[in-house]
């Protein structure tokens, strides 16, 4: 059965790094794919990336998406192919319309690699990374507490939203509503039935949440402290350090021309 | 000054203009173990929103009278001043919920007041061990029991250390095991620390144990001390009024039942929901559906409507497989009424919402229509025609739930958690209502925590435990075996109440 994208707690090293390390390496990771010029230096790239996500997450084939990403990066790469006619000719079946190109692989590599690279590190931030202890995370580092909590209370609110979703779809149902039934104006009526009631509820969790927090001082100073969470450890300089190095060593196979 | 003071405290909700409580007088002393009680719609939640200062952050509330905590007036204090003197537990814990883990809620309060995060991770175990709830501290909030979501929450509150504690029906989602958890983990809290706690419940019964003082609430007013003994009718049951169905589980050989369950099984998640159920249901029965929080009480109504595909098993619903069965077949003959009344109201008026079913079924005639009216009538919803159903109040609501579903006269009736937060005057003209519906042969499921309304209603009991079908049979045999399997707080008990003073 297929799982979401969602957090997969773990007990792996990835697991165990701080959150905003992990942050820091999504969104670096995601320049340098922009810097590599080499389109064999992206898809190598992409599939240390699908080798790493698929040692530390070995069922990444049963979550939602994985497989369509694979499709679409594969997918990408043979447009190239077919369509990128510039460049030195490396096999000419003799068919008019189709042979490969040097710069059609290339370009397909690169696209495509850069593409599942940008894919896979996320699904590696998500899949490790406890939303919440990111959120506590970043208001530690300064983002101010009133937006972080908007993220946590989202995160909270998420689950309970996708529940009573489901079971006001239930609801409808008997009480003989049909969604197979009926033409666009019926379906916009049947979609407004489903969205009120789901958005009555949830103010009215907005509204006892507000009772909740400010019942509880929130606002009431404009810092705030935070009990005592997990904070960097050795673990985060040694991958820093790695990850580092192994970033140089592209950068210089790129542009060095080793 | 007695340590809460309310004097002559009247209050108007915004856009009404009937007030909600209405000249409230009361005196508190410091420790005390106070129980607010009332029929549904009373005001005892009113007034511990007003205790706990929430009442006043409008623009311009309306009210009169003052309410003092510890020489402080709650009127006149910003709600975070307020909350440093009265913390307010919420009727359901995952509505006062704002994080994910036990141990950020608990800390959640005391990191807004700058506490020293040393001191909060003092705080926090602190405030577990006095819920005894040490063994939740490195949880995750979504993996908790009912019962263990109110520890939470209780703790969640008495880390900020108040000098009263309110709690809104704290036990009304739960079943009677964890209601004796939370009740007596309340009782040991107060041994141990210099707290006031206000409670607000209809379950009195188990209450009277720890010997509170009870405070009686009717329209916004106090009932005067000397009326409560009158209060004795709304605690105890009716005489069995002669309607319930005479039939017994499963003993009917005349007729095929209408439900048949063989070695259902449903998992979800890798986690067994039901395990290897097997069921008859026959026409006319009243069947009460019981069983811990968790149990698959819900599952098993769901998976009776087919809204669960991934069972093993075989399930046949008036003769049909119901692998086969579409569900848009089943409602002409299943009528389903869900736990929130919020959740199945999808029109803008109340006729309309009472007419939907038929409407879609094609079943709306001038006929139809009349009996309608008589419903809307006889429930006391036929002033309301033209309101939005989202306007009606609670009661009102589940009485437009009830009519919505039963308007197409389906043989069978399931029903999750009906009873939730109503008052047991109203729980019984319910159970009433519900009675009557089986005397032409049609079948209702109710699930529900009730034992005593089960003993005086239903000629079966179903308990499922940990998804496994544990008692079914009628009622006093069923109860016989609940109790000789441990779980003597799901059976009616002899019970008596003290009141206070």
């Amino acid at each position: 059965m297929a799982r979401k994208l969602v957090y997969c707690p773990g007990q792996t090293f990835l697991h165990r790094l701080y959150p905003l390390t992990k942050l820091a390496w999504l969104l670096l990771g995601s320049i340098l794919v922009f810097i590599f010029t080499e389109g064999v230096i992206l898809a190598i790239f992409a599939l240390l990336c699908l080798l790493a996500v698929t040692i530390l997450f070995p069922d990444i084939w049963r979550v939602r998406g994985t497989r369509l990403a694979c499709l679409t990066g594969f997918f990408l790469f043979a447009l190239y192919i077919l369509f990128e006619k510039s460049g030195t000719t490396l096999f000419d079946p003799g068919l008019n319309f189709f042979r490969v190109t040097d710069s059609g692989v290339d370009m397909g590599l690169r696209i495509a690699g850069r593409f599942l690279s940008i894919i896979i590190l996320s699904y590696l931030f998500i899949l490790s990374t406890n939303p919440s202890d990111l959120a506590y995370a970043l208001m530690k580092l300064g983002l101010p507490y009133r937006y972080g909590f908007m993220l946590v209370t989202a995160l909270r609110l998420a689950p309970i939203l996708e529940d009573e979703g489901s079971t006001i779809y239930r609801a409808q149902l008997v009480r003989g509503i049909r969604y197979d039934r009926g033409g666009l104006k019926r379906w916009v009526l049947l979609t407004t039935q489903f969205i009120t009631p789901l958005l009555i509820s949830a103010l009215r969790r907005a509204d006892k949440l507000v009772f909740s927090m400010e019942g509880r001082g929130f606002g009431q100073f404009p810092e705030r402290t935070f009990r005592q969470r997990s904070a960097p450890t050795p673990l985060d300089l040694s991958f820093n350090l790695s990850m580092m190095a192994l970033a140089g060593i592209f950068l210089l196979i790129n542009f060095g021309g080793i | 000054m007695a340590f809460v003071e309310i004097r002559s405290f009247s209050y108007t909700y915004p856009g009404s203009d009937k007030p909600a409580l209405r000249d409230i007088s009361l005196s508190i002393d410091r420790g005390s173990f106070v129980v607010v009680t009332g029929k549904s719609g009373c005001g005892k939640s009113t007034l511990g929103k007003a205790l706990a200062g929430f009442l006043f952050q409008d623009e311009q509330p309306k009210f009169s009278g003052e309410i003092i905590v510890n020489d402080i007036s709650m009127g006149r204090v910003p709600l975070y001043a307020a909350s440093e003197k009265v913390a307010y537990v919420q009727q359901n814990p995952e509505d006062q919920f704002c994080t994910l883990t036990v141990k950020d809620e608990i800390a959640f309060g005391l990191e807004n007041r700058c506490v020293d995060p040393q001191e909060i991770e003092r705080r926090i175990e602190d405030a577990l061990s006095a819920v005894r709830g040490m063994d939740l501290l490195d949880r995750e909030l979504a993996g908790l029991s009912g019962g263990e979501q109110q520890k939470v929450a209780i703790a969640s509150m008495l880390a900020l250390s108040p000098d009263v504690l309110i709690l809104d029906e704290p036990t009304s989602n739960l079943d009677p095991l964890a209601t004796e958890t939370v009740f007596e983990t309340l009782h040991a809290m107060r041994q141990n620390l210099d707290i006031t706690v206000i409670i607000i419940e209809h379950k009195l019964a188990q209450l009277a144990a720890f010997d509170p003082v009870l405070i009686v609430m009717e329209n916004g007013e106090l009932l005067p001390i000397d009326s409560i003994s009158a209060f004795d009718d709304y605690l105890c049951l009716p005489p069995p009024h002669g309607k319930t169905p005479s039939l017994k589980s499963g003993d009917n050989p005349t007729t095929a039942p209408i439900v048949e369950l063989e070695n259902l099984s449903l998992t979800i998640s890798g986690k067994t929901i039901l395990s290897d159920i097997n069921l008859k249901l026959f026409d006319g029965e009243f069947i009460s559906l019981m069983g811990p929080n968790g149990s698959g009480k819900s599952s098993l109504l769901l998976s009776l409507m087919g809204f669960h595909a991934s069972v093993s098993g075989n399930r046949r619903v008036f003769g049909s497989d119901l692998e086969k069965t579409r569900i848009s077949a089943l409602v002409t003959e299943i009528g389903f009424i869900f736990q929130n009344p919020d959740h199945q109201i999808f029109t803008h008026t109340v006729w309309d919402e009472v007419i939907l079913t038929l409407r879609n079924l094609d079943r709306l005639t001038e006929e139809k229509k009349a009996e309608a009216r008589c419903w809307l009538d006889k429930l006391g919803l036929s002033e309301k025609l033209e309101l939005h159903p989202q306007r009606l109040s609670y009661g009102e609501k589940r009485r437009l739930n009830l009519i919505a579903a039963i308007l197409h006269d389906p043989r069978l009736l399931l029903i999750d958690e009906f009873l939730i937060g109503q008052d047991m005057a109203n729980a019984h003209i319910w159970m009433d209502l519900l009675a009557d519906y089986t005397l032409d042969g049609r079948t209702v499921v109710l699930v529900n925590h009730h034992a005593e309304l089960t003993q005086a209603y239903c000629n079966r009991v179903v308990f499922l435990s940990n998804g496994s079908l544990l008692a079914d049979g009628p009622a006093s045999d069923s109860f016989t075996k609940i109790k000789a399997s441990g779980f003597s707080a799901f059976a009616p008990v002899e019970r008596s109440v003290r009141h206070g003073a």
